[in-house]
């Protein structure tokens, strides 16, 4: 029996698709048989990070609706062998789905897959309502920004309240430089407000738009410092202990980091 | 410590109606059935307001049959059944949801910000003569137990709760029964409202919001809104770990944190209506004190 995991954060552009995508195949790299599910429906985007929109034959509403069957919208990852697709449907509505057979997909998915991670759309609204219908854990993504982690609150406080409890957070796009400089809300602040156990911090990386455009994850290129931060939470995921990045090159970062997660060494 | 009594506390609550016989009569009932004596403590609650002259009466009656000093007796408003029902239609149940209406009168935009600084703080700490002077009296509630009077506490539902002292004395403290604690925190978009106090265990986030019908006290960071005395009560107090607020209401005041990032205090802190407006004092010097002078 699988896990299945929604990453959510409330706010939309924060890096939901770009966590999935690498997480994903972060585990799939790592031997196991992952799946990732594209809940945005309307404006899915899942297929062309990971460079496979040119493969979608049927997608996640046919499936519900029976027009196909499950194992006929899975699309398997040109890479690894583990990792496998089930696009969201671009030209019908949110409401095509709902959250019982949401809920359905993933106990059917969770038989056959060592993770079912699935890829929440922005909003509080029917969307993300069917995303964290069939899940067992939840990872929040937020940036340094007031507005973003306001909206991850938020949504924390909707997890807690559809019993998903404790979940994990993803600070993404960390400036070290600017949190120095006193511009950019720092791990702390974050931390502070939101009371969760933080699973990676994710640094601003340019090659992230590369890896994007190109349809390769960024984990996959061992000189991207995102790509780096991705390997660890996806080790962090499986439950080994990795220590955090030192994104500042600077002592005592990291030992105030080990204070805020609990690490002791 | 060989010859010394055990005192009793007996609680009479007297009739509507009838006149000063029929309280006295039922008063007599009352003597025999619960053996009060001159060890015991009587606090009588009056279920209709008695002139001055109808209790003195009363008072003398029970010295002479009892022989009970009037130091060892009180006074109490006795809240009727259907007051309390009138404010909260819907029980004691937790989260009762009450409107959310600021009294016109005195209301203010929340124009004036939040006034915390040097200049309140020493203020209030000091003290006007007037302050001062009335804690060197002693009217701290030490005994006699002797509600004040035309402060209206007892019908803002306050009751008289005894505190012993190991060395045998004895002083009043006026709690509220009407309090819920809540251990979480509130985060964006949740929202608490009850008739009572709130008391949070956890924080309440930016875009949560506590509304109480009296006090609220946040034992962690308050940075949402808060509204206490939501019902027009000024004499209620909001008072946080972390006093941080987007906004704090109090009665028909209101008052919004400064514009931009200012730094807060790292100590536990009190806002209170005074002088027309909301001040914030510290909490540290004497926290009892403060909270009693809300009251
Ligand atoms: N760590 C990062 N560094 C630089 N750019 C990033 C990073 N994470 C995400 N982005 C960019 O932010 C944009 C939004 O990311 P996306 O994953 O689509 O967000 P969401 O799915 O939450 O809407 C994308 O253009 C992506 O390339
Ligand atoms: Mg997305």
């Amino acid at each position: 029996m699988g896990e299945v995991i929604v990453i959510t954060s409330g706010k939309g552009g924060v890096g939901k698709t770009t966590t999935t995508a690498n997480i994903g195949t972060g585990l799939a790299t790592m031997g196991y048989k992952v799946v990732l599910v594209d809940t945005d429906i309307g404006l899915r985007n899942l297929d062309v990070v990971l460079g496979l929109e040119n493969r979608i034959v049927y997608d996640i509403v046919d499936v519900t609706k029976g027009n196909c069957k499950l194992r006929q919208a899975l699309i398997k990852d040109k890479r690894f062998e583990g990792l496998h697709l089930l696009p969201a449907a671009q030209t019908k509505d949110k409401t095509a789905v709902s959250p019982e057979e949401m809920k359905a997909l993933c106990a059917e998915l969770k038989r056959d897959f060592d993770y079912v991670i699935i890829d929440c759309p922005a909003g509080i609204e029917q969307g993300f309502k069917n995303a964290i219908a069939g899940a067992e854990k939840a990872i929040v993504v937020t940036t340094p920004e007031v507005s973003a982690v306001r909206d991850a609150d938020r949504i924390i406080g909707l997890l807690e309240a559809a019993e998903l409890y404790q979940p994990k957070l993803i600070i993404n796009r960390l400036r070290p430089k600017m949190v120095k400089r006193g511009d950019m809300m720092s791990i702390e602040d974050i931390i502070d407000i939101l009371a969760v156990e933080l699973i990676g911090v994710v640094p601003e990386d340019e090659y992230i738009v590369v890896s994007t455009n190109r349809g390769e994850p960024a984990i996959l290129d061992p000189n991207s410092r995102a790509g780096q931060a991705y390997r660890n939470i996806a080790r962090r995921i499986t439950g080994e202990e990795v220590p955090f990045l030192n994104l500042e090159e600077e002592e005592g970062f990291m030992s105030k980091l080990k204070k805020i997660i609990g690490l002791s060494r | 410590m060989e010859g010394k009594s055990k005192e009793r506390e007996i609680v009479i609550v007297l009739p509507e109606d009838g006149d000063m016989v029929a309280i006295k009569d039922f008063l007599q009932k009352k003597l025999e059935e619960e053996e009060i004596d001159k060890n015991s403590r009587v606090i009588l609650q009056e279920k209709v307001t008695l002139s001055g002259k109808e209790k003195k009466e009363i008072e003398k009656f029970l010295r002479k049959r009892a022989g009970l000093s009037s130091q060892k007796l009180s006074w109490v408003q006795h809240l009727a059944e259907e007051k309390r029902d009138e404010v909260q239609p819907e029980s004691n149940a937790v989260g009762t949801v009450i409107p959310f209406v600021l009294p016109a009168v005195g209301r203010e935009e929340p124009e004036k910000t939040l006034a915390r600084g040097a200049s309140n703080f020493s203020q209030v700490k000091e003290g006007s003569g007037v302050n001062q002077g009335r804690e060197q009296e002693g009217e701290r509630e030490m005994l006699p137990l002797k509600p004040r009077e035309g402060e209206g506490r007892e019908k803002r539902g306050l009751t008289p709760l005894p505190i012993f002292f190991t060395s045998g004395e004895r002083m009043t403290v006026w709690g509220d029964e009407n309090t819920i604690l809540v251990q979480r925190t509130l985060r964006c978009g949740q929202s608490i409202s009850y008739d009572g106090n709130v008391v949070i265990i956890g924080d309440v986030n930016p875009g949560a919001e506590v509304v109480a019908g009296g006090s609220i006290i946040v034992m962690g960071a308050l940075r949402g809104v808060a509204h206490a005395g939501a019902q027009g009560d000024e004499k209620a107090v909001v008072a946080a770990f972390r006093l941080q607020p987007t906004q704090l209401r109090i009665a028909g005041y209101i008052s919004r944190s400064p514009d931009g990032s200012t730094s807060t205090p790292e100590y536990p802190e009190v806002a209170r209506v005074k002088n027309g407006g909301i001040v914030i004092d510290s909490l540290q010097p004497s926290l009892e004190k403060q909270l009693c002078a809300g009251n």
